[in-house]
């Protein structure tokens, strides 16, 4: 599809016309700066339109400010499918079932970590496996593997990795009720168990960073948020075990696809009707992968808190204020034309950003709405940022999960050399360790787009409001 | 004879295109382009070897099955490949795939990894034939 093509609506808003393509059911809707128009690639729109093909689509085929290339959905794409009349399709979610980023508040200030963060990430990449061929340290046999992947964050509280309150800040409380162990295969099973507690590689990370600008004072307050402050983010996912679930299901349901006779312009976009089997075996598949993620999560964040206690005192607190889940297919009721409709919302590279009041979220959240937390760049800042009423009425409650590539790796690592983008870095106070020093270049900030201009956004449209901004101290990448 | 593979430009992820005189040459080479991802391959010995035999009813998903076996293979066993064989046969109703992958177990102190590749995706794959075969497809990193 030809940029074109675009139709702007209003500052911020541009929409690809329902008659772009034969197929579209609905017509498709882009939150983007002008400027962020021309980086997005071209073919994020056609993409965009693809989605619009999918059966019962509600609205709009939806992309988010960040959108970049992606496969099937692009990333940052959302689209609401009646759960009624449509369909479930695991490209939509991603291999990456539920890779989520949450965020840790600690009773540190800046100036009691600055000088030592060095050393602190030092501590953090010794203590939480990464990068590729890492190995679990948790040594689960089948058995357990079954619990962690039915119950989640909630698994790992049991076991002992964090405290109830940590579930309780996750979205569906760390745990898809809809998993169900029988419908994962062995072999996701087989990359499952050596895998849980290992962060991964590619944009996965541990950030130590510090609040330089609060922007929502009571949103602050509600989430505990105040200014110097240092907080802790981790971004991962469900490992080897959610890529395996994906594999497996996206090759099913490219032949359920066929045998129910729906047409979709990109295999990618597989997919199967909302009450076949097919479709709810994946959706069982899938609550177990998010599971696994959640778990991996809590299991990491436990090992933070160690390794915190230990560099500076028993006293040191690392506190949950919420993790979002990036790469999921969710059942929720939203208001189509007027009218309450059941929805299978996929989200994919798209976080959910539930506005005040809403049931889903943590009692001491209501008043101001989901905490959304959007993850900058190894030089750039992250924020944390509050769900909206114009969210649940525009964007079936979601918002942007990141700023997006807009380099490859392979010309990231073209133009930068590891070693010098880690020099530079260090002189601007953050500390960044890797593997090796081609993650660095891979990763390097200039390979990204401006997390600012991205979130920006987000705000001025009103799908998410800026409540905090997280400055990177230190990053330990796998 | 042109290269083996090249990668093509994708913001976010890996493409690749693979050639090959045969078809069962531009598998092993696809093969190579995927771990040639995440690894120079040239730095893996070759020391074990896995069978792999993979049924399916279309040539796509026999690609698409033949490279998330190996993807599985590192993953879960931890073994990365640098080399190939691939022997494809077609009856009336199936294709079958009897290969092999060599290579060693996965040794951190040894081996530099990029980033992980997560998996084969169906998304613009295209295996055609004109003077030789050419399979176009996007990995997920």
């Amino acid at each position: 599809m030809k940029k074109e093509k675009l139709k702007k609506i209003s500052d911020l808003t541009w929409e690809i016309p329902q008659n772009t393509k034969d197929c579209m059911n609905v017509p498709g809707r882009i939150y983007l700066s002008d400027e962020l128009v021309n980086i997005v690639e071209e073919d994020t729109y056609e993409q965009i339109s693809n989605m619009a093909c999918l059966p019962g689509v509600q609205k709009y085929s939806l992309a988010m400010p960040e959108a970049h290339l992606g496969y099937g959905f692009p990333i940052g794409g959302v689209a609401a499918i009646d759960i009624n009349d449509g369909v479930i399709s695991p490209g939509g979610v991603g291999f990456d079932i539920n890779c989520g980023v949450r965020v840790l508040k600690t009773n540190l200030t800046v100036d009691e970590v600055k000088d030592k963060s060095k050393n602190l990430i030092d501590k953090l990449f010794q203590k939480v496996p990464s990068g590729v061929g890492s190995e679990s340290k948790l040594n689960l046999n089948k058995k357990q593997l079954n619990e962690v992947i039915e119950k989640g964050a909630q698994w790992a509280v049991k076991e002992g990795y964090g405290e109830e309150e940590d579930y309780e800040h996750c979205e569906e409380k760390g745990k898809f009720d809809a998993a169900d162990s029988s419908k994962v295969s062995k072999k996701a099973k087989n990359r499952g168990i050596p895998q849980l507690g290992t962060l991964g590689s590619g944009n996965h990370f541990l950030e130590v960073q510090y609040v330089d600008e609060i922007i929502d004072q009571e949103a602050a307050q509600a989430f505990g948020l105040k200014e110097d402050q240092v907080t802790v983010m981790v971004h991962t996912g469900s490992r080897g075990f959610g890529h395996q679930v994906c594999t497996d299901y996206v090759n099913k349901l490219e032949k359920a696809t066929k045998n129910y006779g729906i047409k979709i312009p990109d295999k990618q976009l597989a997919c199967a009707p909302t009450d076949s089997s097919e479709a709810k075996n994946y959706f069982a598949a899938m609550a177990c992968g998010a599971n696994y993620a959640w778990a991996n999560r809590q299991v990491i964040t436990h090992w933070v808190r160690e390794a915190f206690k230990n560099f500076f005192n028993q006293k040191t607190e690392l506190k949950l204020i919420y993790d979002v889940a990036h790469n999921v297919a969710k059942k929720e009721t939203h208001k189509v034309n007027g009218k309450n409709k059941d929805l299978l919302v996929h989200r994919k590279g798209a976080t959910r950003a539930f506005g005040p009041e809403h049931p889903e979220i943590p009692d001491k959240y209501s008043s101001v709405g989901q905490p959304v937390m959007i993850p900058g760049n190894m030089g750039a800042p992250s924020f944390v940022l509050k769900g909206t009423k114009f969210a649940m009425e525009n964007t079936f409650g979601s918002t942007c999960h990141g700023a997006g590539r807009k380099m490859s790796r392979t010309q990231a690592k073209k133009e930068y050399w590891g070693g010098t983008v880690q020099d530079k870095l260090s002189k601007k106070g953050i500390y960044v360790r890797a593997t090796h020093g081609s993650i660095i270049a891979e990763e390097a900030p200039g390979a990204y787009k401006d997390p600012t201009k991205v979130v920006d956004v987000a705000h001025d449209v009103g799908i998410s409001k800026k409540v905090a901004r997280l400055q990177p101290m230190g990053v330990a990448k796998g | 004879m042109k290269k083996p593979y090249e990668f093509l430009e994708h913001t976010a992820d890996s493409k690749f295109k693979a050639y090959g005189e045969t078809i069962e040459e531009a598998f092993e080479n696809s093969a190579k382009a995927t771990f040639d991802t995440m690894i120079d391959i040239s730095t893996v010995k070759q020391k074990s070897k896995k069978k792999i035999e993979l049924e399916t009813e279309n040539i796509e998903e026999l690609l698409y099955k033949w490279i998330s076996e190996l993807i599985y293979l590192f993953s879960a066993k931890n073994i990365v490949f640098s080399n190939f064989n691939v022997d494809i046969t077609k009856d009336k109703l199936k294709y079958k795939l009897m290969g092999e992958a060599i290579g060693e177990k996965i040794d951190l102190s040894k081996h530099v990894f990029n980033t992980e590749v997560k998996a084969i995706t169906y998304h613009n794959l295209e295996i055609k034939k004109n003077e030789k075969y050419q399979i176009i497809t996007l990995l997920d990193t």
